[in-house]
């Protein structure tokens, strides 16, 4: 019972640790790749009174993509019908070009409106279409989700990073007169406190096993698989060793650097 | 030969207080024996702590192990001790390491692996008659029992220095001549300088080859 107190009060913090780093990654992953296939779906389009060349749009905007004159026959075409060959003629002669731009990126609502401002500057350009309504609500939606995410998962941080460092000094006073003798035969700080780096060692390795554990059934359960396709996104193949020493590199890191700042404050 | 320790003209005190310890010299050379007497409160304690660098001296020089103690920093500091054993008048037996564990503690300490600071134990507990009890907790010993341990503790690592605080004070005659018995021996076999501070001489002191020195109002001599 006293061996499960003593290794477990350093478990739970480094775990939320743990967690909350996988959990973070996995949402980032989750977002970008949103990113992405909002991107793949998003294009600017612009008429001009002129052809432009591609070389003009790269020098206006940063990362372009594609540019893709937009073929205007096929929109003239549905009015054969009902326009007259001259007419026809007129509004092909007529017809501005139009022309669709993909970016590399999903950009912020600030830098949109840069480049409608760019872009409308430019003397053969008539309109600017970014479908910034639509667009800036989009984002600013998935801003605010993301910012939300990120708000409790540095709540959660910080918590944990008193929880264990409160654990730390618990310890700490529990074990100084033991630290006190082990220094009346000539112990050195490390080797003073080295139960407490075992124990920091044990709830990382065994926090990092259950949280691969958790992520990779994540990973592997159909139901939420389909619903992430069914988004139409994508996540990377689940790694299980990446994820492992990722999640034991940190909360290692975590934990030991906590362990120190508290140790060290403390009077050799 | 070099002296192991060497104190010259030493005052000790507590925090600016009036000196415990006034103008204090010995020297002890490798297998020596010296037994400190006085009475409660004459600072025999005091001069201990200093002897392994708990407190620092006022004035005057106090070499250990070729170093002088309060101008060393604490890594030599942490060396010197490493060739101490100190047996305290409260034992200081760690409660949650069970009697072997204690017993190598110095050993575990400077890196030792586990297998020959078992073996090590083993042989000391027998030899304080504590074989059978390696696996016990302090808490469930007697006082001389715990005592002996403490003992055991400090020449586990074969010590150039023994320190004793009154290390049979409150013992039966059985425990107190295995303590001095091993005390003999180490300063024989290890050739370790061995202190002991005591406020009443024992009886096993008779077959004993030592010199006293006796501190009173905080002044130390040396009785021939």
């Amino acid at each position: 019972m006293k061996f499960i107190k003593r290794y477990f009060s350093l478990f739970f913090p480094i775990f939320s640790i743990t967690i909350v780093f996988n959990m973070y990654t996995y949402t980032q992953d989750l977002l970008e790749s949103y990113k992405k296939n909002v991107n793949k779906n998003y294009s600017i389009i612009i008429s001009s009174s002129k052809p432009i060349k591609h070389r003009t749009i790269y020098d206006l905007i940063d990362d372009v993509h594609i540019i893709e004159k937009i073929d205007t026959n096929k929109l003239t075409q549905s009015f054969a019908s009902t326009l007259s060959k001259e007419n026809l003629d007129l509004l092909r002669k007529n017809i501005p070009y139009f022309y669709n731009i993909v970016l590399n990126y999903f950009p912020k609502s600030s830098k949109l409106r840069n480049i409608e401002k760019n872009l409308v500057n430019h003397k053969s350009i008539i309109k600017v279409e970014t479908f910034y309504e639509k667009h800036n609500s989009f984002t600013e939606m998935v801003i605010l989700t993301n910012g939300i995410i990120n708000f409790f998962i540095f709540i959660v941080l910080i918590l944990s990073f008193m929880l264990i460092a409160k654990q730390v000094e618990v310890w700490y006073f529990e074990h100084l007169r033991t630290m006190e003798i082990m220094a009346l035969f000539g112990a050195s700080m490390f080797k003073r406190t080295s139960r407490l780096f075992s124990m920091a060692i044990f709830s990382s390795a065994l926090s990092s096993f259950i949280v691969v554990s958790v992520f990779y059934l994540i990973h592997n359960n159909e139901v939420i698989k389909r619903s992430i396709l069914k988004m139409g996104l994508y996540l990377a193949d689940f790694s299980v060793w990446t994820t492992l020493i990722e999640s034991l590199f940190s909360s290692l890191l975590v934990s030991f650097v906590i362990i120190l700042l508290v140790v060290f404050a403390q009077k050799d | 030969m070099d002296n192991i320790i060497e104190a010259k003209d030493i005052y000790l005190a507590y925090d600016n207080q009036a000196n415990i310890i006034k103008n204090a010299s010995f020297s002890m050379k490798e297998g020596e024996v010296i037994v400190i007497t006085g009475v409660s409160g004459s600072g025999k304690s005091t001069l201990m702590k200093a002897l392994y660098g708990s407190i620092d001296i006022i004035n005057g020089s106090l070499k250990v192990m070729g170093s002088e103690l309060y101008k060393t920093d604490k890594f030599r500091i942490r060396a010197i001790r490493q060739n101490i054993g100190i047996v305290f008048q409260d034992y200081k037996l760690i409660n949650d390491y069970n009697v072997e564990d204690n017993v190598a503690l110095p050993l575990s300490i400077q890196g030792y692996k586990k297998a020959f600071c078992k073996k090590q134990a083993k042989n000391l507990l027998a030899h304080v008659n504590l074989a059978l009890k390696a696996k016990r907790y302090p808490l469930e010993l007697s006082g001389g029992e715990q005592q002996r341990i403490g003992v055991a503790r400090a020449i586990s690592h074969n010590p150039k220095i023994i320190l004793a605080d009154e290390p049979t004070g409150n013992l039966d005659e059985y425990s107190s001549s295995i303590i001095w018995d091993l005390f003999q021996r180490a300063s024989i076999e290890l050739k370790a300088c061995v202190v002991v501070v005591t406020h009443t001489l024992p009886s096993e002191l008779y077959d004993f080859n030592y010199r006293r020195l006796h501190l009173e109002d905080g002044v130390l001599n040396e009785i021939y």
